[in-house]
């Protein structure tokens, strides 16, 4: 490339040219991206896959420093939260002793009826790498991926509730679009009132509720929880309380830590097994004419 | 003054740079840091500078490929930052002189109006094809931050790399 001062004038052209073509294809990309979504995005969960782990060294480093400079901020509150921490432990003590108390009587109560829970829903935990770095999406990319047996539309959790959904798969990656995207949206259920609504992302902190049912039978503080129809969120699982937002609105604070992802589970539902053809009776084959048989079969189907 | 006189990075080697330092800055911005905060654009901090200063090694190529990378990279709709970056970019490159003999100031303010144009024209075009865009609180902290990156990177391609302006160079490396 020429500088500027020895640039001649037909070059200048050609170059300008160039930009109009080049900028044209750009638009182009973005209309394709606009019509062709899965498939761009797609394209784009595969480069995130191939690259932010390569990144890894330089994010390292950075985000530690910056939770470093965040918990030198806390220091000047180590006192108080010190004492605080203190009354919560003994009322947690409490807690854990009525806890210990309910499990034993579980694990009774399980063995008496003989009941052995099938695991549906197994986990997997991984690292948060990287998060979306404009603010176009609320993303964040986490190191748990197919090879994982992480499924597109899984729901992602930290400890303490609801965090977001998977979209965007990658082999060693996936992406997680959080619960304040724009584009999020979960059915869910207000706790003691049992009112369904949808609680809708706006890129704000805290996503609003809308299509309540009632909204006046809705107090500050109630619980919401997902409430698993449609199937692409388990059932039950914290999403966070009710609050009134600044502009009157009733939403929803997120029960998730989200100043601090660090660890994310993703729910790894297992799908029922399916049965394909006729259940069939492994072993010596019998005529199943004779209903001795019949029920035979059914014991093996059993 | 002339060149031979000051040491600077062959030609190849400055682009390199460029190119590496772009990556960086892409990477830089992932960095996890909890949701409501808002990294700056890096990269287009460091277009800017890089091509005010010394527009012979920042090649038009290059800046595409990084600016099509960031799209992907952060999640901005696809292309669309791409052509911002390079609009921005060509029209810094020919008012380069202009903005090396001024002040840093200028510059400064000439850079965050560009950056806070192409969030508009951004904004726009999602609005034109009906996509949910961020709100206009987000692009302004967006804008904001990056407006306040800019000084640091400039001052770390002068301070630490050296590389200034041609009206300007330093002897160093």
């Amino acid at each position: 490339m020429a500088t500027r001062d020895s640039t001649p004038d037909y070059l200048r052209g050609v170059r300008r040219v160039l930009l109009v073509t080049v900028c044209g294809l750009l638009v182009a990309l973005f209309l394709l991206w606009r019509i062709d979504n899965a498939r761009v995005e797609q394209l784009r969960i595969s480069m995130v896959d191939r690259f932010v782990p390569s990144f890894g060294w330089t994010l390292k480093p950075v985000a530690g420093t910056a939770r470093m400079l965040a918990d030198l901020r806390a220091y000047s509150r180590v006192y108080e939260q010190n004492a605080e921490l203190r009354r919560e432990l003994q009322r947690m003590q409490s807690w854990r002793e009525a806890a210990l108390q309910l499990e034993q009587k579980n694990a009774r109560l399980l063995a008496l009826n003989k009941v052995r829970l099938n695991p549906r829903l197994t986990f997997v935990t991984g690292e948060v790498m990287a998060d979306a770095g404009s603010p176009f999406r609320r993303s964040a990319t986490v190191n748990v991926g197919r090879i994982d047996g992480v499924t597109d539309g899984s729901a992602a959790l930290d400890g303490s509730g609801l965090v977001g959904r998977i979209a965007g798969v990658g082999e060693r990656s996936a992406r997680i679009i959080l619960l304040t995207d724009a584009s999020s949206r979960v059915p869910a259920v207000v706790r003691p009132s049992g009112q369904r609504a949808i609680v809708t992302g706006d890129n704000g902190m805290a996503p609003a509720l809308e299509f309540i049912e009632q909204a006046d039978e809705l107090k500050p503080g109630d619980r919401v929880v997902s409430s698993g129809d449609g199937g692409l969120y388990p059932p039950d699982i914290l999403i966070g309380r009710v609050v009134v937002g600044n502009d009157g609105r009733q939403r929803v604070q997120l029960a998730a830590d989200y100043h601090r992802l660090d660890f994310v589970r993703v729910v790894r539902a297992l799908p029922d097994a399916p049965v394909d053809g006729q259940v069939e009776v492994i072993g010596p084959t019998v005529s199943a004419a004779t209903p001795e048989a019949g029920v035979r079969k059914a014991e093996a189907a059993e | 003054m002339t060149r031979a006189m000051t040491r600077t990075l062959p030609p190849f080697l400055e682009k390199s740079l460029f190119v590496g330092l772009g990556l960086a800055s892409v990477g830089a911005v992932l960095v996890p840091l909890g949701s409501g905060v808002v990294a700056p654009d890096l990269l287009f901090g460091l277009v800017a500078a890089w091509v005010i200063r010394r527009p012979a090694t920042a090649p038009f190529l290059a800046i595409l490929a990084l600016g099509l990378f960031a799209d992907v990279m952060t999640a901005r709709p696809l292309g669309l930052g791409a052509a911002g970056l390079l609009l921005a970019s060509e029209w810094f490159r020919v008012r380069s002189p202009r903005f090396q003999a001024g002040p840093f100031l200028v510059e400064w303010l000439a850079v965050a109006l560009a950056f806070a144009l192409v969030l508009v024209a951004m904004q726009a075009a999602l609005l034109l094809v009906f996509a949910p865009g961020p709100g206009v609180g987000a692009l302004l902290r967006y804008a904001l931050t990056t407006a306040l990156a800019y000084p640091l990177v400039v001052l770390g391609m002068t301070w630490c790399l050296n590389l200034r302006g041609s009206g300007a160079l330093g002897g160093a490396r």
